[in-house]
């Protein structure tokens, strides 16, 4: 049934897609309240299946990521452009492709182990999910102005845009730390055990501080430094988790 | 000035984002003595990235930042106030785990059920004694899959109180928490050595007029026991009598019984370090979105 919602989900954003780059807005927006719907409809049934929220696996996160984006797409519809709600839809679109394309042992809804049945699952990985996403629309417009070879009157507007993605970004990924380590301190008496996964989350807030400490602050370093953050935080998201293991394996 | 600190910041994270990220991975061999195990690079070694985390450059790194987070705050004057405190928890944070790190101990402490201990016998001298007892220890197990769902040890304090300690359910004891590490599983076996039996678990040696003799293996599922005497291995079959020189073995198996492991964590400095951390999301908080903080200089090209 899950994969049945999911496929549909996928088909009509791929629908919507198609309308969207022909540039028609109503049958665009229609799919894309569909996709949602049946989008929404594949997290509740994988939630009660599963007897938990859609927390705990690569699988479950890149459904709810793809849907986290997609929400942001409709409700501040007016921030994007019609070209940049393109590539984000397009980009969920993909993700939930690499969530149907994973192996059914990766799939299968497991029953919470006793460290991950705790209420700090539920601020620590919805924190991290946040920040991925604005880290995610912060690398967008980080591509935009690298490629925009001169300044536009749009330059300042995408600069500013940067700026405001990046610092929603760096404050969730901090909270996302902080509250990993507390739910480690209960659940295991340490907050930080250089597990590959908490190292390179550690990594990406390095990383990201650059952003906020260079002397001269330009457009190019500044997105320079984000793509090479969104560039960890994949890895830490999908690499740390399919080649690095450690006590985060379960994830 | 300003640009000392920042260049100082700058290439301290750099040199930090590429040793952590480089010993991700290389396997931390941090129990292994250095460099007595084979196929490690010389260069690895030379680098510490096998023990990177635990290694001296690691620590050296992480105090010449907070250093030169204290610098900036100190001689960078141009800094706004909220600024100059978001930093200064930032330093206070990293100090307070190096400083919690090295005064506070951890305890692995394995009970089976009856079993009774002493707290001093693990904690060291100085701390006032507690007796522990292991009433029951259970697991629950979920019920479409039978997987672990909890592990719940009961313990009595002193004799007199009755606890309970579970997973994400840690005890106080004092400056230690008790934390529902893991649990393993006792074998035992009866060994009829002639007229006499023995309980014995894997590991364990009998000493039969100065020769000793070693369970060194037992596999339950198929009842087949191994026995070192003398450097050499004997296998037994359950309830199969074999002669070991002069002595007529039976194994039979026995009931094999849980252990509760616990880990013991001294908390001082706990407290302050969750403390900073929130004041910290509060001041970065601030910092990120009220108006009134300084901006630094929006250039572009």
């Amino acid at each position: 049934m899950e994969v049945i919602l999911l496929i549909v989900t996928i088909i009509g954003y791929s629908i919507s897609l198609g309308f969207s780059s022909s540039a028609k807005e109503r049958p665009t927006n229609y799919f894309l309240y569909l996709a949602v719907l049946f989008h929404l409809g594949t997290l509740i049934n994988r939630s009660v299946t599963a007897q938990h929220p859609p927390f705990t696996n690569l699988y479950e996160t890149c459904i709810l990521l793809a849907f986290l984006l997609i929400l942001r797409v409709m409700i501040w519809k007016q921030q994007f452009n019609p070209q940049i709600r393109t590539v984000l839809i397009g980009i969920a679109m993909g993700i939930l492709i690499v969530a149907l394309l994973l192996p059914k042992s990766m799939k299968l809804p497991r029953p919470l182990m006793p460290a991950l049945n705790s209420i700090w699952m539920y601020l620590h990985v919805p924190a991290y999910f946040f920040g991925y996403m604005a880290l995610l629309f912060a690398g967008i417009y980080a591509f935009i102005l690298l490629l925009q070879k001169t300044d536009h009157n749009s330059t300042i507007t995408f600069l500013k845009r940067l700026d405001s993605e990046v610092k929603i970004a760096f404050f969730f990924l901090n909270i996302g730390i902080i509250t990993g380590g507390i739910w480690a301190y209960v659940s295991w008496g340490n907050y930080w055990a250089w597990d590959p996964k908490e190292t390179w989350a550690l990594i990406n807030v390095l990383t990201l501080a650059f952003y906020f400490h260079l002397q001269t602050p330009t457009k190019l370093k500044k997105a320079i430094i984000v793509i090479i953050t969104l560039l960890s935080v994949i890895f830490t998201y999908w690499g740390v988790s399919l080649i690095l293991v450690g006590l985060h394996s379960y994830a | 000035m300003r640009n000392y600190w920042l260049k100082a910041f700058q290439t301290i994270v750099i040199l930090l984002l590429i040793f952590l990220s480089v010993s991700t991975f290389i396997p931390q061999i941090t129990e292994f003595p250095q460099g007595k195990y084979p196929g490690t690079n010389a260069l690895i070694q030379f680098l510490q990235l096998d023990h990177f985390y635990n290694s001296p450059i690691n620590i050296l790194l992480w105090a010449i930042l907070t250093l030169s987070i204290f610098g900036s705050i100190l001689l960078k004057d141009t800094q706004p106030l909220i600024q100059k405190i978001l930093h200064l928890l930032l330093a206070l944070i990293f100090i307070t785990i190096g400083i919690e790190k090295s005064i506070n101990h951890r305890y692995l402490i394995p009970i089976k059920e009856g079993e009774e201990i002493q707290f001093s016998r693990f904690a060291g001298t100085g701390q006032d004694d507690i007796q522990l007892k292991l009433l029951q220890f259970e697991i629950l197990y979920h019920s479409d899959n039978q997987t672990p769902k909890a592990f719940i040890s009961r313990f009595l304090l002193n004799n007199q109180d009755s606890v309970q300690l579970a997973v994400n359910q840690p005890l106080a004891l004092g400056n230690f928490r008790l934390y529902q590490n893991s649990y393993d599983r006792q074998i035992f076996i009866l060994l009829m050595v002639d007229q006499n039996t023995f309980q014995m678990s894997i590991g364990d040696s009998l000493i039969l007029t100065n020769k000793t003799f070693k369970l060194a293996e037992f596999n339950p599922v198929a009842g087949i026991a191994r026995i070192i005497y003398d450097a050499k291995s004997y296998y037994l079959e359950t309830n199969q009598p074999c002669k070991i020189e002069d002595y007529h073995f039976t194994i039979k198996p026995a009931e094999s019984c849980y252990r509760s492991i616990i880990e013991a964590v001294e908390i001082r400095g706990t407290k302050a370090l969750l403390a900073f951390c929130l004041l910290y999301l509060t001041c970065l908080a601030s910092f990120l979105w009220f108006p009134k903080s300084i901006r630094q200089k929006q250039g572009s090209e």
